[in-house]
């Protein structure tokens, strides 16, 4: 029996009268025991995934991604945009994860990103190719990690599969059972789901955008940046991208960033211009 | 009189079990640095089960750790989760850390990814591509240097 269930039995049980007769007390017991059950029933079904369970329900994820689209495998643009992930991911709140960091290009015409729990992070190649510098790739790549900080991407997974997966026994969960199997399948889809196809719901929108505000300001990007490439989003979402179609309107989220960019200290990307021209020329973008 | 002493005593005891804080490594593997900060140079790396001590707790999340016997560095906050100092005799303070990241492990694992991979609509052979780009913390310092980042 957990600490916890035990704690407030005990407690009950000091806090009975001290004058009552056996059959009095025996219920009384019957009863403490029903309630540390009840409590401890309560605590199993909040099942929260840990850090390693978050990295293979992403690498599941990323591998349907996979699926869905073509991998850029161009080493000169991925490693660039692994060097501008990782020198943001130092500056945010959730530096240290199972696996660590990874940013990859999918060969695609859509303008979108996407992040899969556990750090797995995927960019378009027609987004990459509308950033006009280096400040407005890191904008795009800091949104998407301040996705996976606030596990944003495991909170689309149904609260029943958790609870479904917290009242399996030992045995069936050490043997990796078909049940087991059949929810973790269902968590990746829902995940999937979320990316691909519905999108977040315009509160965790504007949560990743502010703090990708910050974590650009922290790391020494423009967070300007990232209300140009707002922008271009916007431009887009007028010719009706279908992609876009269910997330927050880009003119919305342009609104709030402006407000809150008046708060903040301007940066010059200039210094990173010649690297961020360099590297598109030798990646053939 | 010397009942309120002993109860004095008893509580100043628990209270130096909780001041050094004991922790578990949550990640795969975490680097420890000899200042608190991602570009300083790796003084050793710790994995993912393996107990270390937290001496004080630094800014922006760094805890300066004792590990392997003694020895000192810096380790990020998100690697670690609390193992608890009472060995789970406070409730809601964990004890048993051992087998709580045994258990942990039996979910969603390597062992059901095995059983995913069977069925369609996966390509990991092109996940593998993307996670074995690993790029290494010199270069990582190099960039942000060079960059004018920070």
């Amino acid at each position: 029996m957990r600490p916890m269930a035990i704690f407030i039995a005990v407690v009950l049980a000091v806090s009975l009268p001290a004058q009552v007769n056996m059959g009095d007390l025996f219920n009384k017991a019957k009863k403490v025991k029903e309630t540390a059950e009840k409590v401890e029933k309560v605590a199993d079904t909040v099942r929260p995934i840990n850090e390693e369970e978050e990295y293979y329900i992403g690498r599941s994820v990323s591998a349907h991604i996979l699926d869905k689209y073509n991998l850029l495998k161009n080493e000169t643009l991925t490693a660039y945009i692994n060097l501008i992930g990782l020198s943001l991911v130092i500056n945010s709140e959730r530096p240290e994860i199972f696996n660590g960091y990874h940013f990859a290009v999918l060969n695609s015409d859509e303008f979108n990103a996407y992040a899969a729990p556990g750090g797995i992070v995927f960019l378009t190649r027609a987004l990459v190719q509308a950033c006009e510098n280096e400040d407005q790739l890191a904008s795009v790549i800091a949104h998407e990690i301040c996705h996976v900080v606030a596990k944003h991407p495991l909170g689309a997974i149904r609260s029943n599969r958790m609870k479904e997966l917290a009242g399996i026994g030992m045995d069936e969960l050490t043997k990796g059972s078909a049940q087991v199997v059949d929810l973790f399948k269902d968590s990746v889809m829902d995940i999937s789901s979320t990316l691909l196809i519905n999108g977040y719901s315009s509160s965790q929108e504007q949560k990743a955008d502010l703090a990708a505000l910050e974590l650009l300001q922290a790391s020494g990007y423009a967070p300007m940046a990232l209300l140009s490439m707002l922008h271009k989003l916007e431009s887009r979402e007028v010719k009706k991208s279908k992609v876009y179609a269910t997330h927050p309107r880009a003119a919305d989220r342009c609104r709030y960033i402006a407000k809150t960019l008046k708060q903040m200290e301007p940066a010059d990307e200039s210094m990173r211009a010649s690297r961020f021209r360099k590297t598109m020329t030798a990646a053939g973008l | 009189m010397m009942r309120k002493k002993t109860i004095f005593i008893l509580l100043m005891g628990i209270g130096l079990l909780l001041i050094a804080k004991n922790w578990v490594v949550k990640v795969a593997k975490a680097e420890i640095r000899g200042k608190p900060d991602f570009l300083s140079s790796t003084v050793s790396q710790v994995k993912k089960g393996e107990r270390v001590k937290s001496i004080k707790e630094e800014n922006q999340g760094w805890l300066l750790v004792e590990f392997h016997n003694g020895r000192k560095g810096y380790l990020h906050r998100s690697a670690v989760e609390g193992a608890g100092s009472l060995s789970g005799l406070i409730p809601g303070e964990k004890g048993a850390r051992d087998e709580e990241v045994a258990l942990a492990a039996k979910g969603f694992n390597e062992q059901v990814e095995r059983k995913v991979k069977e069925s369609p609509g996966y390509n990991f052979r092109d996940l593998d591509w993307v996670l074995n780009r690993s790029i290494g913390s010199e270069k990582v310092r190099q960039f942000v240097t060079e960059g004018k980042l920070r």
